[in-house]
């Protein structure tokens, strides 16, 4: 079931009707039953996995942390399980081929399709938020849970179960602790966002995904340079509209059962350094592994050497980081080169404001923060080749083909125009400071735009383009 | 603020009247919504626009209920239809049919081919229902072949058009979407561009519009001047495709018996089955005999119980050479041949009608 399907927003009113006069404790039970509903519509092999893996944290937090002392086996045992589970259903594809021939080889007869496996669908976002709770318990910075149910919940929780917000348990459990309130602006801004995030997903993005060609990630050598680049940066657009998009609808539908979610995006494209740029795209995986990846490394190699120069300690925390988010991303090499290239871009950066120390972005002057702005976004855009391309190969055949400006020959102008709504809703962001400004326009203004959006999302979504959620696929 | 809806210790509190905006914003669609029907339905602006779709992806099936509508619109009426696979498309020329039937003693008329590539007796009765209760002819001729009831080709279901929205709505099934292609020009325009983004649309659309002007130049008709060659590289791949393996389609007999049952639902249709002749080294080479001879026994049985006329090709005896476009296919000149034969044909069976009595009679 999507989350911007007719059946998805049915279930939520439905459920919405019987929630708003529940108190608060069945609130949850509801909010449970209702999530493994919605998940076994995907698959029950999902939920049996999910169940295992709740039952699995919930009992292995207690032993994280027992009579207020840690316990570091039990942390590395709950990582580990957590780790495991997801190699295994997510890396599949590295190591079943292996399995088979040496079962064959010592006459164990495995059957076509026999050890395959499938990766329940948002899987690799619930493991990172467990991930970030036992480690939090470990800490000391939130207590083991000790209600079953709501902890199932924080794990379960329908709206972001998919492709996230990536929650943290310290935030969320307290949120379910508390009798919740959605007032006349809570469901004023539920609403917008809602509505924004269909917009972004079934406008912009399933257009955008609809004007590439095919072939052009295969074999991108058979387009000319004007049109790869066109498409990479249509491609840019599709792929943060997608994702942006179902964040917003995921952050309204569970605004309006009174439960805030994490931003996840803040106009990327606009960032002047790498650095920003992670702590506006995807927001809340980049901090999940700014604060389990890169700080314990950072911390680890300064414990050595605490000088600023420290060579390591300038390479290794960045690289490693978003080498594992590359890993995390996807099993294929083309994923670790996109982490690798952005590890490295990071790098880079570091070293040059030691070579160089620069003030906060925002303090710079505006020519030099709008050439900064076009520096990363190019950067980011150079990225994404791999990060879309089947293998290697092909991602090396994209970057090369943007060098032969022999052939000039560019996409249609046509595809460039869902680029502007998507311009507009980040310019806003930008300049106001809040996604949603327009919620303080007149009202005659904001029917309008209401009315503009709501229109469009019908007639694209007749339009059948369709596509799934990118995110959702990781 | 003292809370509108539920107490205060409620999750939902809300302290002023909600959906002014909602509201607001539905007169905002109102109003766009009757501009853009205002505009699709000005002359001026439909020359402009391409043919409407009616939510198929097939050029043709839109193309032709457009120029049938259009035909309507103007002639006031189609008295006769061509319906079948692209063996009647290509095969049958309203016009000559007209002439020959009218040249037999028949009445004048105006045809149009509806005749769609690919559909099969899946599809049949279903576009035979379409055909006669939006277009009312007076004459319904159903064109089939070995073709229609292989299993190579009927998957048993129907396909698009045959279970569009659009279509389901005219069968009158509750269909929201259909509802909206019924009823808004508008609409129907904006489905005709809805990819206007995706590679390839500017393409799309100069093959919609070259595909209108050659239906519309022989009413839904496309003539075709090749010629069969069978000394070319490989001239049976498409009988292959066909009748390789030849059996009948589960289910293609009873789709059958739904057509022919038609007209007791609507009497004021003259139903007609004519078999669309193919090469003759299809019924040689490729055919089974005894299977091709059960299959016409049974459609000649379906047909006489319900007293539908049933006309033969095999009396015509078209040659191996000169009249093929292809394997299964008429060229032009066999069109020409076949088309004034049925006309003659069509109108001796109409005006004679076989001894065979319906089964209420």
């Amino acid at each position: 079931m999507s989350i911007t399907s007719l059946t998805f927003a049915g279930l939520v009113l439905l459920t919405l009707a019987f929630y708003y006069a529940l108190p608060r404790r069945a609130q949850n039970f509801l909010l449970l039953g209702v999530s493994y509903a919605f998940y076994a519509t995907w698959s029950w092999w999902y939920l049996l996995m999910l169940w295992a893996l709740t039952l699995a944290n919930f009992w292995l937090a207690q032993r994280v942390r027992r009579n207020g002392q840690p316990r570091r086996g039990a942390l590395w045992a709950g990582i580990a399980v957590n780790v495991a589970a997801l190699a295994v259903l997510k890396y599949e594809a590295f190591f079943v081929p292996g399995l088979r021939a040496t079962l064959d080889r010592i006459g164990v007869q495995t059957g076509a399709g026999g050890l395959d496996v499938l990766l329940p669908v948002g899987m690799s976002f619930y493991i990172v938020a467990v991930i970030s709770y036992q480690a939090d318990v470990y800490r000391g910075l939130i207590a083991p849970a000790d209600d079953l149910v709501d902890f199932a919940v924080y794990l379960a929780y329908f709206p972001k179960l998919l492709a996230g917000p990536i929650e943290r348990a310290r935030t969320f459990l307290p949120k379910l602790a508390a009798p919740r309130v959605v007032d006349d602006d809570a469901l004023q801004r539920a609403t917008a966002l809602i509505v924004v995030g269909a917009v972004r997903k079934i406008v912009i993005a399933d257009t955008l995904f609809a004007a590439l060609p095919s072939g052009l990630w295969d074999a991108p050598r058979q387009f000319a340079a004007p049109e790869l680049a066109g498409y990479l940066l249509i491609y840019a657009f599709a792929l943060y509209n997608d994702f942006a998009g179902y964040t917003g609808v995921a952050r309204g539908v569970s605004a309006l059962f009174g439960i805030e979610l994490a931003e996840n995006f803040s106009a990327p494209y606009f960032a002047r350094s790498l650095t920003e740029f992670w702590n506006r795209w995807h927001i809340t995986l980049s901090h999940w592994l700014r604060d389990y990846i890169y700080f314990p490394t950072s911390r680890a190699l300064l414990r050595r050497n605490p000088r600023r120069d420290n060579i390591p300690n300038l390479i290794a925390p960045p690289l490693l980081t978003m080498l594992v988010s590359g890993l995390w991303h996807g099993t294929g090499w083309t994923m670790l080169l996109w982490g690798a290239l952005h590890g490295l871009y990071l790098v880079a950066e570091r070293a040059l404001a030691l070579w160089r120390p620069a003030g906060p972005p925002h303090l710079q002057p505006r020519w030099r923060q709008t050439l900064a702005i076009g520096v990363v976004f190019v950067l980011v855009l150079l990225a994404w080749v791999p990060f879309r391309a089947p293998e290697v190969g092909a991602a090396r055949d994209y970057w090369l083909g943007m060098l032969d400006w022999s052939d000039l020959s560019r996409p249609s102008y046509r595809a460039f125009i869902a680029l502007l709504p998507a311009l507009w809703l980040d310019w806003v962001q930008v300049r106001r400071g809040d996604p949603l400004h327009f919620l303080r326009w007149s009202r005659p203004v904001q029917a309008a735009l209401l009315a503009l959006a709501l229109l469009a999302v019908f007639l694209f979504s007749q339009a059948d383009l369709g596509a799934p959620f990118v995110y959702q696929g990781f | 603020m003292k809370p509108l809806l539920l107490p205060q210790n409620r999750t939902l509190r809300l302290a002023r009247p909600v959906g002014r905006t909602a509201l607001l914003a539905a007169l905002f669609v109102l109003i766009l919504v009757g501009a853009a029907e205002f505009l699709a339905r000005q002359p001026g602006v439909q020359e402009r626009l391409p043919v409407p779709s009616v939510g198929s992806t097939r050029n043709d099936f839109e193309i032709k209920v457009y120029l049938a509508d259009g035909i309507l619109d103007g002639d006031g009426r189609i008295d006769c239809l061509f319906l079948g696979s692209s063996v009647v498309w290509r095969g049958v020329n309203p016009r000559l049919f007209e002439a020959a039937y009218q040249a037999a003693g028949g009445e004048a008329l105006r045809c149009f081919n509806f005749a769609l590539a690919e559909i099969t007796l899946s599809d049949a009765p279903v576009m035979a229902e379409f055909l006669i209760r939006r277009y009312e002819p007076r004459l319904l001729v159903y064109g089939l072949s070995p073709r229609d009831f292989s299993s190579n080709v009927d998957s048993g279901r129907p396909t698009d058009p045959a279970n569009i929205a659009w279509m389901r709505y005219q069968r009158g099934e509750p269909d929201v979407h259909g509802w909206l292609i019924d009823h808004l020009l508008s609409y129907r325009y904006y489905l005709a561009v809805h990819d206007w983004m995706a590679p390839g649309f500017q393409g799309r659309l100069d093959q919609r519009r070259r595909t209108e002007l050659e239906l519309a130049a022989l009413d839904g008709h496309t003539p075709s001047d090749e010629v069969f060659d069978l000394d070319g590289d490989d001239p049976w791949w498409r009988a292959r495709k066909v009748f390789k393996d030849y059996h009948t389609a589960p289910g293609a007999l009873a789709r059958l018996r739904d057509l022919v049952t038609l007209p007791d639902r609507y009497p004021a249709t003259t139903l007609v089955l004519a078999e669309i002749p193919l090469h003759p080294t299809i019924y040689t080479d490729f055919l089974p005999a005894a299977d091709y001879d059960a299959q016409i026994a049974a459609i000649e049985a379906s047909a006489d119980a319900q007293g539908v006329p049933f006309l033969r090709s095999a009396a015509l005896a078209l040659p191996p050479d000169g009249v093929w476009k292809d394997s299964i296919h008429l060229n032009g000149r066999g069109t020409a041949l076949f088309s004034a034969w049925l006309g003659e044909q069509a109108a001796r069976a109409l005006g004679a009608p076989r001894a065979a009595a319906r089964p209420q009679d």
